[in-house]
């Protein structure tokens, strides 16, 4: 049973090491930065905004830190052991979200491809990435430990959204090949709310951490 | 959880060629004004029965068909070299002087120029004209109308050794002028873009998945089988056998959303243009140079654009006719055809 339980874990390391991966390789696309690469191709009438390049480079080269230092959060080794470097990880983990990726993922929300659809879900996903995290660090300031790992647990479950959305488009198109507008609204949404079920369920069975 | 882990590690293998470099823009038809051969652009009497010299300058399009034994369209098809059955081609008698006459052909985005001579004989007129023959695709065109007839029969013969060496041919005279308003007729399919999944033909499984053997042939062919004999149901279901050994595909073709608009005569909105397949994309597109003549090099491009009924191939080169309107939607349909292209079925964005 531990055995079994130690291999999944050290599954999902190495997929989230793969994801975190590849979600580099569509950062690298920006570099140097082109306006016209990638997702912006298809964004002209945004880039022309004044201010909506410097949210979209603020939350694509900041966001892929927080893969990084949000997974090493949940090991009880370093919790106990290396306190400081929990700490430090959390720290920047929490102030990127809330000073860097969140707002500017609003912003790039609110001017979503795919219309009303799309936009509500990304601007509530923002919004609820950085209620989740401001919890997060409110309750370890209150020491209050159980509900600083509950929002950790959802804010990371927000976090990974980035990969999962990914990979529910790709599942979708290789199934059922519809128009990639409609792909992209749907998995606007399956993108997080599945992830936020998860998180829910993953509390729910939580045993109270022996502190 | 063996089973989790082979799934999981197949799925991460699947998306491993995810992200890719940025492509180099797509080459569009060349404008280059310069061609002397693209002006050339015969003045027609519009009798499309020809009685006189005069009713023979024009255009005279068809099919432009292989005229090769079957045993070497067999050797070709074994040999895995591509080519093209037919295409559509446009002959233009451009002048007549007395015997010498001049014109140019265009077809498969080869504009080429030909001269020769003209005879006349016992009401038939016999054109034998030859391309300059500095183009490997260069050769010697043969061919006859009668006087009082429409239609202008004749065969093509390349100089050099070809894999097509002769093709033959049956043509109409055509007018053509810019026209925004025609439509696209008809679905594209890339067949060899098709992804293919095949079944094996189990009747167990399926008698257990509907029941009867009956309620399959009905499932199947949505036909009554309370007539049908024992032997037709044996017929019936090796039918079903076949079907599902020749396997289902995923076809790279347009979607009825490629009828929606016009790319040349209406602005096309970019919540249109963002909900298209790759397909549809590259359709409309193209669509655009079809109205104005473009001669395709692509083949997939002339099998769907030669079967309009509107279409005639009249440049190799793009004329710098594309109009505002066209140059807009183009440079829309670039941008979702490259995002397509590029990421619609791969991880990332």
């Amino acid at each position: 049973m531990r055995h079994g339980k130690l291999i999944f874990r050290f599954f999902l390391l190495a997929a989230l090491a793969y994801f975190a991966y590849l979600l580099l390789l569509i950062t690298l696309q920006y570099i140097p930065f082109r306006a016209d690469a990638a997702f912006l191709k298809i964004k002209t009438d945004e880039v022309a905004l004044p201010y909506y390049l410097f949210f979209f480079k603020l939350h694509v080269f900041t966001s892929l830190f927080l893969l990084l230092s949000g997974v090493t959060q949940f090991s009880t080794y370093i919790r106990k052991k290396w306190r400081n470097l929990h700490r430090g990880m959390g720290w920047s983990y929490i102030s990127i979200i809330l000073m860097a990726a969140a707002p500017s993922g609003i912003v790039m929300g609110w001017h979503a491809n795919g219309g009303w659809t799309s936009q509500t879900s990304f601007v509530i996903l923002g919004v609820l990435w950085f209620l989740f995290t401001a919890l997060a660090l409110y309750f370890v300031l209150k020491k209050n430990l159980v509900q600083h790992q509950n929002f950790m647990i959802r804010s990371f479950a927000l976090t990974l959204s980035a990969v999962t959305l990914r990979l529910w488009k790709w599942i979708i198109v290789a199934l059922f090949h519809p128009p990639p507008m409609d792909v992209y609204r749907i998995v606007a949404w399956l993108g997080w709310v599945l992830n936020l079920l998860i998180a829910e369920y993953i509390i729910s069975k939580k045993k109270p951490d022996k502190q | 959880m063996k089973n989790l882990l082979l799934i999981a590690i197949t799925l991460l293998a699947a998306c491993q060629s995810s992200i890719k470099d940025e492509k180099q823009p797509k080459e569009l038809p060349q404008s280059d004004s310069i061609r002397a051969a693209e002006d050339v652009r015969p003045v027609a009497n519009t009798n499309t029965i020809v009685n006189d010299p005069a009713d023979l300058i024009g255009y005279w399009v068809g099919w432009f068909i292989a005229d090769i034994s079957d045993s070497a369209k067999d050797a070709l098809y074994d040999a895995g070299i591509q080519y093209s059955n037919r295409n559509k081609i446009n002959i233009s008698i451009d002048s007549i002087a007395g015997t010498y006459v001049k014109g140019h052909s265009v077809v498969a985005n080869n504009n080429r120029p030909f001269e020769g001579e003209l005879e006349l004989k016992a009401d038939i007129y016999t054109f034998r004209v030859k391309e300059p023959g500095d183009d490997k695709h260069d050769g010697q065109f043969l061919f006859q109308i009668a006087k009082g007839d429409s239609v202008v029969k004749g065969y093509w013969e390349s100089y050099r050794a070809a894999n097509v060496k002769r093709r033959k041919y049956s043509l109409e005279k055509a007018f053509y002028a810019y026209d925004s308003s025609v439509v696209l007729d008809g679905w594209y399919m890339d067949m060899e873009k098709m992804k293919y999944e095949v079944d094996t033909f189990n009747l167990e499984k399926l008698t257990k998945e509907f029941g009867t053997v009956n309620k399959i042939i009905e499932a199947w062919f949505g036909e009554d089988t309370l007539n049908m004999t024992e032997e037709d149901k044996e017929q019936y279901l090796g039918w079903i056998k076949e079907d599902m050994e020749m396997g289902s595909s995923t076809a790279y073709s347009v979607t009825e959303k490629v009828f929606e608009y016009n790319a040349s005569s209406q602005k096309l909105p970019k919540e249109y243009a963002e909900n298209l397949t790759k397909a549809d994309i590259f359709i409309l597109r193209n669509s655009i140079y079809a109205r104005h003549g473009y001669s395709f090099k692509d083949r997939k491009l002339r099998e769907y654009f030669d079967w309009q009924d509107w279409y005639i191939p009249v440049h190799a080169y793009i004329k710098a006719d594309i109009t505002d309107l066209e140059k807009e939607n183009i440079a829309l349909l670039l941008k979702y055809e490259e995002h397509a292209e590029e990421y619609y079925d791969e991880f990332g964005r």
